[in-house]
C-alpha cells in the first residue's frame, strides 16, 4: 500500500504570501499514513534518528488517534517537535524499512511528527508537570537561543538543572527566527515551542551579547558552573569568486536576516533602499539557497540558483526542489560561476558560469566533475546572493581567554565530549562544526547536555571528597 | 526596558535622545557603539555611544533621522521605551598618551569622535580638534568637543560658524604649528579619504571611525565587511576603528553603496 500525501497551498496563493506553504496532514490522511507502518521489531527508523525518537511508538499511537500521547512519546526524546516536523531532513525516513525500490516510498514520519505537533499541542501541559520537581542548585548558562542552545537547555532541565539562555537579539530563536523564512517555519511555531521550553522552568534573557553586554567572567560570578557556547555559524570572511565585492552582492544570512528581522515580510520590498534588484542569481546548494531562492521569487523576481555539482548533490529535500521549480526558481546545475562583471557604477550585472561534466581524467574510474572547455556563457543579473559560505561563529572567543579556535574558525572541543579547551566551557552546534544539519545540531545539543550534567555530577563529587 | 530618559531636537533632522541602560552603561568604553531597535517592525540601527552618565545609569544617542527606522527613533517620547538596546559593541579605542593628537570630525562624524577626544584627554593628551560641516545646523556636540580641546577649530562651509572653508583649510596651519603625532578622523566615506590625501606626507598614525553598516551588530550577517591590509574583517566586531593605511576605501564605498538607491 502506498500513500504519499503533499499538501502544499495552491501555486497562485503561496508565492504571493509568506504563510506556510506545506499544510500538515487531513486526520484521515495521517492515520492511512500510519497504518503503512510495519512496526519492526527492530525498528530502523529508531536507529536513522540521530534523537532516537520512539517512531513506531508515536505512529501506533496516531494510529490509534492518541494525538495527544504521540507528541508525548516523542517529547521524550525530542522537545522540538513541531519544528522537527518543518524542517528536518528526516534521516529516520531514509532508514525506514519501506525505502526501497520494493516496497517504495518509506513513512512520511516528518509529517506524522508535524501532525502530533499540531494536533496534539494545545493540550499538551496536561500531560507533563512543567517544573521539574527534582531541583538541584546547580546553575547552567548557555549562550544563544538556536537549536543546540534550546536543545541542550531542555534536557539540562528536565536533569534538574537552573538554566538560563542568553540570547544576542531581542527575540529568542536563533537560526530559527532570523535565518529560515516564514513560509517555511512559521513564528508562530517557534514562538509555541519556545513557550514550552520555557514552561519547563529554562530563563531566557535578550537583547544580551555574551563577551560584550556579560562577559564569561560575569557569568562565572553569577554563580553559572558551566558555559555552554551555542552560537551557531555566521557569514564566512572570504568571497572566493572575482567581483564579489560589487554592489548589490549579498551574503544569503544578510538577505534572510533583512526579511526575517522585521515581522512584516512584504516590508523587504518597499524598502527604500532598492535593497533586490529583479534578476536574482544565488549560489549555492544548501537548504539556506533555496530558501533565498524561494523567498525572492515572492517578490515577483527572476531567481537563478547557480550550482557546480549535480542535483542530487543538494542538501536539500526532492519536495523543496519541486516546490521552488514549480514557484518559479530556475536552478542552473552542472554550471560554476567563476566571475561577476560590473556596470559603470561598480555593481554587478553579470555573471561569468562555465558548465561543468563528469570526467575520469586520470583513467581510473576517479569520475570528478570538471569544467568544459568552451562552455562559458554569462547570466545576466543585478543582484547576487552567496549562500555557499558559511563559518562558525567564534566571535566570542576574542573575549575568552584560553578558548582554542581551530584554522577554520570553529571552537575547539574533545572529540564527543563537547568539553573545549576551557575547563567550565562547553560548545555545541554551528559554533564547533558549521556543517552540520538542523537534526544534528539537535542531537549534539542532547548529547552536550548529558555531558555536562556528567561534568557537574564528577565536579560536586570532588569538592564533596575535598572538604 | 530601554527608556527615554531625555531628548532634544539639536539641528536638522538632529536628534539626542537619552536611554536608561545601566548594564550598557556600565560596560562601555571609549569607541563603542550600539544597535537599537524602535520597534518590532523597524530596522537596527547602529549608532555610536556619544556620551555615558553613570550615575543617571544612562546612555546618549545622537542619530540623523535619514531612515524609516530613525525616524521612528526619534519620535519616541520621554517616558517611552525602545524595543532593544544592544551593546556596548565593538572594539574600544586605544587610549594612551600619545602626546599631540588631532581630532577630525565632521557634521554626525562628531558623534563617534567625542568620547575618544575625552578619553584622550583625560590621560594627559594635547587635543587639537577640527570640526567640519555645511552648516551650523549640521553640526554637533561643538561645545562639549571644545573642553575637550587644547585648541579646536570650526570650519563651516557657508560660515554660519566657525570658519567660512573646509576642514583641508585649517589643517595645513595645524602641521605648520606643532608636531602631531596622532590623527583620528570621523565622518562621511568623500571627507575621510579627501582628509587622507591631504595628510598622507605628514607620515603620522592615522585612525579612521567607520560607522558600520551592520543588521546584527556582532558579525552574523556580513553586512559590514571591511577589507583591512586585504583580509575580510567584520566592522562591528574588529572595528570600528581602523588603521586608515590598511583599509581598503574602494571596496567600502562599494559595500556602503550597495544599500543605497
Amino acid at each position: 500500500m502506498k500513500h504519499i500525501f503533499e499538501n502544499i497551498q495552491p501555486l497562485t496563493k503561496r508565492i504571493k504570501s509568506f504563510c506556510e506553504a506545506f499544510l500538515g496532514l487531513k486526520k484521515n490522511q495521517a492515520v492511512l499514513e500510519a497504518q503503512r507502518c510495519p512496526q519492526c521489531s527492530q525498528p530502523t527508523c529508531i536507529e536513522g534518528c540521530p534523537l532516537g525518537v520512539d517512531v513506531p511508538g508515536f505512529v501506533r499511537a496516531l494510529r490509534e488517534k492518541e494525538n495527544l500521547k504521540a507528541l508525548h512519546r516523542i517529547r521524550e526524546q525530542n522537545s522540538l517537535a513541531g519544528i522537527c516536523g518543518r524542517i528536518c531532513s528526516a534521516p529516520c525516513q531514509k532508514a525506514c524499512i519501506l525505502n526501497n525500490e520494493k516496497n517504495g516510498e518509506p513513512i512520511n514520519i516528518k509529517m506524522l511528527e508535524r501532525f502530533a505537533f499540531d494536533h496534539g499541542r494545545s493540550r499538551i501541559r496536561q500531560l507533563f508537570n512543567a517544573e521539574s520537581s527534582n531541583r538541584n542548585n546547580h546553575k547552567v548558562a548557555i549562550v544563544g537561543s538556536g537549536p543546540s542552545g534550546l536543545m541542550a537547555a531542555s534536557v539540562l532541565v528536565e536533569l534538574g538543572y537552573k538554566v538560563k539562555i542568553f540570547e544576542a537579539f531581542y527575540l529568542p530563536g536563533g537560526i530559527l527566527r532570523y535565518g529560515i523564512p516564514e513560509f517555511k517555519l512559521p513564528k508562530k511555531v517557534l514562538d509555541e515551542e519556545i513557550a514550552y521550553i520555557e514552561s519547563l522552568g529554562v530563563e531566557i534573557e535578550t537583547n544580551c551579547l555574551v563577551g560584550k553586554t556579560q562577559t564569561i567572567l560575569d557569568l562565572r560570578n553569577r554563580g553559572y558552573e558551566v558555559i555552554l557556547l551555542a552560537m551557531g555559524s555566521s557569514a564566512a570572511k572570504t568571497l572566493d569568486i572575482k567581483g564579489s565585492d560589487l554592489k548589490r552582492v549579498y551574503f544569503a544570512q544578510e538577505f534572510l536576516m533583512r526579511l526575517n528581522l522585521t515581522n512584516d515580510s512584504q516590508s523587504i520590498a518597499i524598502q527604500p533602499s532598492g535593497f533586490l534588484g529583479d534578476k536574482i542569481i544565488i549560489i549555492g546548494s544548501n537548504a539556506m539557497a533555496v530558501d533565498c531562492a524561494r523567498a525572492a521569487i515572492r517578490f515577483n523576481k527572476k531567481v537563478v540558483v547557480v550550482y557546480p555539482q549535480t542535483e542530487a548533490d543538494m542538501d536539500v529535500s526532492n519536495v523543496e526542489l519541486k516546490c521552488a521549480r514549480e514557484e518559479g526558481v530556475q536552478f542552473e546545475v552542472l554550471v560554476n560561476p567563476v566571475e561577476m562583471l560590473s556596470d559603470e557604477d561598480d555593481s554587478v550585472k553579470a555573471v561569468r558560469c562555465v558548465r561543468m561534466d563528469f570526467a575520469d581524467k586520470d583513467g581510473k574510474g576517479s569520475w570528478k566533475v570538471v569544467p568544459v572547455k568552451n562552455s562559458e556563457f554569462l547570466i545576466e543579473a543585478d543582484t547576487v546572493i552567496l549562500s555557499d559560505k558559511v563559518i562558525s561563529n567564534s566571535l566570542i572567543a576574542k573575549d575568552i581567554e584560553g578558548l582554542k579556535i581551530n584554522r577554520d574558525s570553529s571552537v575547539w572541543v574533545k572529540k564527543d565530549q563537547y568539553a573545549t579547551s576551557v575547563d567550565d566551557i562547553f560548545a555545541v552546534g554551528g559554533v564547533v562544526d558549521a556543517s552540520s544539519s538542523f537534526i544534528e545540531v539537535l542531537s549534539q545539543g542532547k548529547k552536550a547536555a548529558e555531558k555536562i550534567d556528567s561534568y557537574i555530577q564528577e565536579k560536586s563529587k570532588n569538592d564533596k571528597a575535598d572538604i | 526596558m530601554y527608556e527615554i530618559i531625555s531628548k532634544q531636537v539639536i539641528g536638522n533632522d538632529l536628534r539626542r535622545i537619552e536611554i536608561y541602560a545601566p548594564v550598557i552603561c556600565s560596560k562601555a568604553k571609549p569607541g563603542q557603539f550600539v544597535v537599537v531597535m524602535p520597534d518590532e517592525k523597524s530596522f537596527r540601527i547602529a549608532l555610536a555611544i556619544a556620551e555615558i552618565n553613570a550615575t543617571k545609569e544612562t546612555i546618549t544617542l545622537i542619530f540623523k533621522e535619514d531612515s524609516i527606522s530613525a525616524k521612528k527613533l526619534g519620535n519616541l517620547w520621554i517616558g517611552d521605551s525602545a524595543l532593544a538596546v544592544l551593546g556596548p559593541l565593538g572594539v574600544p579605542s586605544e587610549i594612551d598618551e600619545f602626546g599631540n593628537v588631532l581630532c577630525i570630525g565632521h557634521e554626525i562624524g562628531v558623534v563617534s569622535l567625542l568620547p575618544v577626544c575625552r578619553a584622550l584627554h583625560k590621560v594627559g593628551n594635547k587635543v587639537i580638534s577640527v570640526l567640519g560641516t555645511e552648516t551650523k545646523r549640521n553640526l554637533c556636540l561643538e561645545p562639549q568637543i571644545h573642553l575637550c580641546s587644547q585648541k579646536s577649530y570650526v570650519m563651516s562651509e557657508d560660515g554660519s560658524t566657525g570658519k567660512r572653508g573646509y576642514i583641508s583649510d585649517a589643517l595645513s596651519k595645524i602641521f605648520e604649528e606643532q608636531e602631531i603625532n596622532r590623527i583620528y578622523i570621523s565622518g562621511p566615506l568623500a571627507v575621510i579619504q579627501e582628509v587622507l590625501t591631504i595628510i598622507r606626507d605628514q607620515n603620522v598614525m592615522t585612525r579612521v571611525l567607520i560607522n558600520p553598516l551592520t543588521i546584527d551588530g556582532f558579525g552574523i550577517c556580513g553586512s559590514d565587511m571591511i577589507k583591512i591590509d586585504d583580509q575580510y574583517k567584520f566592522v562591528s566586531v574588529d572595528g570600528p576603528e581602523f588603521d586608515a593605511s590598511q583599509i581598503d576605501f574602494k571596496f567600502l564605498e562599494k559595500r556602503e553603496k550597495s544599500f543605497k538607491k
